[in-house]
């Protein structure tokens, strides 16, 4: 390791009352990659917007070399060498990948008029340097997560790059986009960059990380080497406990009546002749590879969009489900796989909560105030939601926590039957686990969970029974007892295991 | 060429053919030579108009400024006030100033473009009404030639006007300027995160819309000879009805400047056929009205679907078996 790059001394940070950030102090080494690592919330993306000049500090400097480097422009850093790939995407869609490639990029344009065949040659050039294959003239929106993140990557990078900060760059990648991508920084670092990378999952930085710091709670829990960084020891920092098992244990009581009845159900060209069955107090995953049908027909039993033929019973009864009022008038709940379409951000917590109940908190059209404040606060201290206030907008909480208080106005419904995808995609650990245990309450008084899972450990963990998809047909269902994962992944791959992984 | 470039040239194109075709008198040099000189205001506001939805914002008061400058201009150019030259550089100058005004409004103050040149337009229309209550003043006779001025047979105005904002329109769509203009418009988040400054961006298209908007009110004033104080209103719809037949998006991200020239041409063409045929004002209305919701409907057909579905997204062949999306060792 050589000589220190960048040096954060005593940052704190605060939004309004709220402390994002609270001294904290980080050392980057020349070459080395610095894994950044924490829960939601703990201040990770605070830490990465101050270093890129997003957010100025409340207290404290940061050193770049040495020297204090103030208040800088995405232009500036740049010239010093440092990238930034930040957490939300910046790729717009409708333009094309050479387009996204070339915003912000002045250094290869002409004083106004684009040189777009020295744009292409440039990104074509850094591209093959780190084995990318992109078509340059394809719009980014028929791009995968992954390869819209590899967009960002190649335009930030450049020659003599110092220092390259990612943040959460994997939190919607598939195993192969976050393998590939690791690849690709290992080319980096090998080349002398500095990789600053922050991620909530240990394991996709194993191979390569130098040093880890932990985040916890704004303030810095500790800097591990990377002989030190055992899983252990990072989430013992992380959470300041032992995380112990994160799935609830299995019920004792046998399932109940069946809730959900859906017989030869079919959407054309998403799914066809799918049978599954809900019981009352029982948990269960769809399984299956991306456009197989597993979140397709999960989506149906919400009507969005319904299905074409075949038969639904809820409840006993038979119904048409064309669309969520359908659903939601059998007591169907929904929570949807992009997390910023189940809260409305601009509404405070207590709005958020109380959407689908408010008829029931009113009497002649008239929300009564106090009964919602009782039935809000009981909510938040069940759902342990952590916020300052009922009356907080839902943008100044965790996404962890706002998915919670989603989940929470269903649980103030009346819904016999939640159908979730992808419920903590994103959702940090601890909050992984209060996930799972509120899941496992609502099942248990006698109630339904349906839920779409690209995550196959926490379907497994999580479900009674799991139904697996291949091909947009339903090819295997297995019950807790006696159950495999070689199994489920054999009858979501249409028996052909190897193939699972490219 | 996109569908939005392409489609708005097409449909000019059948315009002008059908128009050819079966309205008596379309056809005529002395009436091509009116539609062309008459789209001129059109034209000019339309392609400011345009710029400013694409970037997700509106210009309610390019009309207002159009007026303004014809109100300004009577008052300038009377010999006593100054002159023509006055009467250029100070109606420009009032453009450039409004513009400015809009700018730091939405860009500074972070108003809604909407309220900020709703406001602007007030101003405006109180400060034109002012200054020419009722028409009045008068355009010396060599300004007024510039309305009517010849090159070889075309006439001059629409002839350098239509070269002027080609040249815009090819320097949009090359230019650094153009993809952060449709970069802004898109996502402002997204093109701030990517290195673009938005604010800058934004400042410039209202400053030019509103300075075309004076040009345009120069060459009304050129062309009626008189301080009208109602003159200009009707630009203000036309240009955003302009905007929007030539595939431009309210929303923004989406549109390109030949689509506002081919649709200030078009809705001149069709306005100018329908009195040709004597058709009267108020079923002109209808028309245009009917006229801009199959437009609007035409090109948004496109975004009808579900938004979250997990098919989309994924790159055109991949057919049957997308790439696997599933985790296969758990998240810690």
């Amino acid at each position: 390791m050589g000589t220190v790059l960048l040096e954060a001394r005593d940052l704190s940070k605060s939004f309004g009352g709220a402390t994002a950030l609270r001294g904290v102090s980080l050392e980057v080494q020349s070459g080395e990659f610095h894994a950044i690592l924490g829960e939601n919330g703990a201040g990770k993306s605070t830490l990465v917007k101050i270093i890129a000049g997003i957010h100025p500090p409340s207290h404290g400097q940061i050193l770049w070399r040495g020297q204090e480097l103030g208040p800088a422009s995405a232009g500036h850093l740049s010239s010093l060498g440092i990238g930034t790939v930040h957490q939300d995407s910046s790729i717009l869609p409708e333009l094309t990948v050479l387009e996204n490639f070339a915003l912000g990029h002045e250094a290869v344009a002409g004083p106004d008029w684009m040189d777009w065949a020295a744009v292409r040659s440039s990104l074509e050039e850094r591209a093959a340097q780190l084995g990318v294959g992109l078509d340059p003239s394809a719009p980014a929106r028929t791009l995968s997560v992954g390869d819209r993140k590899l967009v960002e990557l190649l335009r930030v990078i450049h020659e003599g790059q110092q220092l390259l900060v990612l943040d959460e760059p994997t939190a919607s990648f598939t195993p192969e986009e976050t393998l590939n991508l690791m690849r690709i920084l290992e080319e980096i670092k090998r080349t002398g960059c500095a990789i600053l990378f922050i991620t909530h999952r240990l394991h996709e930085i194993e191979g390569i990380v130098d040093r880890v710091t932990v985040l916890k709670d704004g303030e810095k829990a500790g800097t591990l080497s990377r002989s030190e960084a055992t899983h252990s020891s990072i989430i013992a920092l992380m959470l300041g406990r032992d995380i112990g098992e994160i799935y609830p244990p299995a019920p004792s009581a046998p399932p109940g009546d069946a809730l959900l009845s859906v017989v030869n159900l079919e959407r054309r060209g998403a799914f066809r002749g799918v049978n599954l069955t809900v019981h009352a107090g029982e948990i269960v995953s769809l399984v299956g590879l991306a456009g197989h049908g597993s979140f397709e027909a999960a989506r149906a039993v919400y009507g969005v969009p319904s299905a074409d033929s075949g038969d639904m019973v809820i409840g006993g009864r038979r119904l048409r489900i064309d669309g969520p009022i359908a659903a939601l008038r059998a007591g169907v709940g929904f929570l949807s796989e992009d997390r910023g379409v189940n809260v409305l951000r601009q509404l405070s917590v207590r709005d958020n909560l109380g959407l689908a109940s408010l008829s029931h908190w009113s009497r002649l059209g008239w929300v009564d105030g106090r009964h919602e404040d009782a039935e809000v606060r009981r909510l938040i201290g069940s759902l342990s939601v952590r916020c300052r206030s009922a009356r907080d907008p839902m943008d100044s909480l965790s996404g962890g926590n706002q998915q919670k208080v989603a989940l929470g106005r269903w649980l103030a419904a009346d819904t016999r039957l939640l159908v979730l995808l992808d419920p903590t995609a994103g959702v940090d650990v601890g909050a992984r686990a209060d996930i799972y245990g509120l899941l496992r309450a609502f099942a248990d008084s006698g109630r339904g969970v349906l839920i779409a899972s690209s995550d196959l450990g926490e379907a497994l963990g999580l479900s009674d029974t799991v139904y697996a998809f291949y091909r947009g047909q339903q090819t295997g269902a297995f019950p807790r007892a006696g159950r495999r994962e070689a199994d489920v992944l054999a009858a979501m791959t249409g028996q052909a295991i190897g193939s699972v992984v490219h | 060429m996109n569908k939005r470039t392409v489609v708005p040239l097409l449909l000019l194109l059948f315009a002008v053919v059908v128009c050819t075709l079966w309205v008596p008198e379309f056809g005529s040099p002395t009436n091509v030579r009116n539609v062309l000189v008459q789209s001129v205001p059109l034209l000019l506001t339309s392609v400011g108009q345009t710029l400013v939805i694409i970037t997700a914002g509106i210009d309610l008061s390019i009309g207002a400024v159009v007026t303004f400058s014809v109100v300004l201009a009577s008052w300038l150019m009377q010999p006593e006030y100054g002159g023509i030259w006055v009467g250029v550089l100070g109606c420009v100058a009032a453009g450039l100033a409004i513009g400015v005004a809009n700018a730091l409004m939405v860009v500074r103050l972070d108003l809604p473009p909407f309220l900020a040149t709703l406001a602007t337009m007030f101003l405006l229309d109180g400060l034109s009404l002012t200054l020419r209550p009722v028409m009045g003043g008068s355009i010396p006779t060599e300004f007024r030639s510039v309305a009517t001025a010849s090159l070889g047979p075309a006439p001059l105005a629409p002839v350098v006007t239509l070269a002027v904002l080609i040249a815009l329109a090819v320097h949009l769509s090359r230019s650094r300027f153009g993809l952060r203009l449709h970069a802004v418009g898109g996502d402002e988040r997204k093109a701030r995160l990517a290195g673009v400054s938005a604010g800058n961006v934004k400042f410039v298209v209202y400053v030019v819309a509103s300075v075309l908007a004076s040009i345009a009110g120069l060459f009304l004033a050129a062309r009626v000879g008189i301080g009208d104080p109602n003159v200009g209103g009707t630009y203000q719809f036309d240009s955003i009805t302009a905007s929007v037949l030539g595939g431009t998006s309210l929303a923004g991200g989406l549109g390109t400047l030949w689509g506002a020239i081919a649709g200030a041409l078009g809705l001149q063409i069709i306005g100018n056929s329908l009195n040709l045929l004597g058709v009267v004002a108020y079923w002109q209305w209808i028309l245009k009205g009917s006229l801009l919701v199959i437009a609007v409907a035409a090109y948004s057909a496109r975004r009808i679907t579900w938004p979250t579905n997990r098919l989309r997204g994924r790159a055109p062949g991949s057919g049957l078996l997308p790439r696997p999306r599933l985790r296969m060792h758990g998240r810690d």
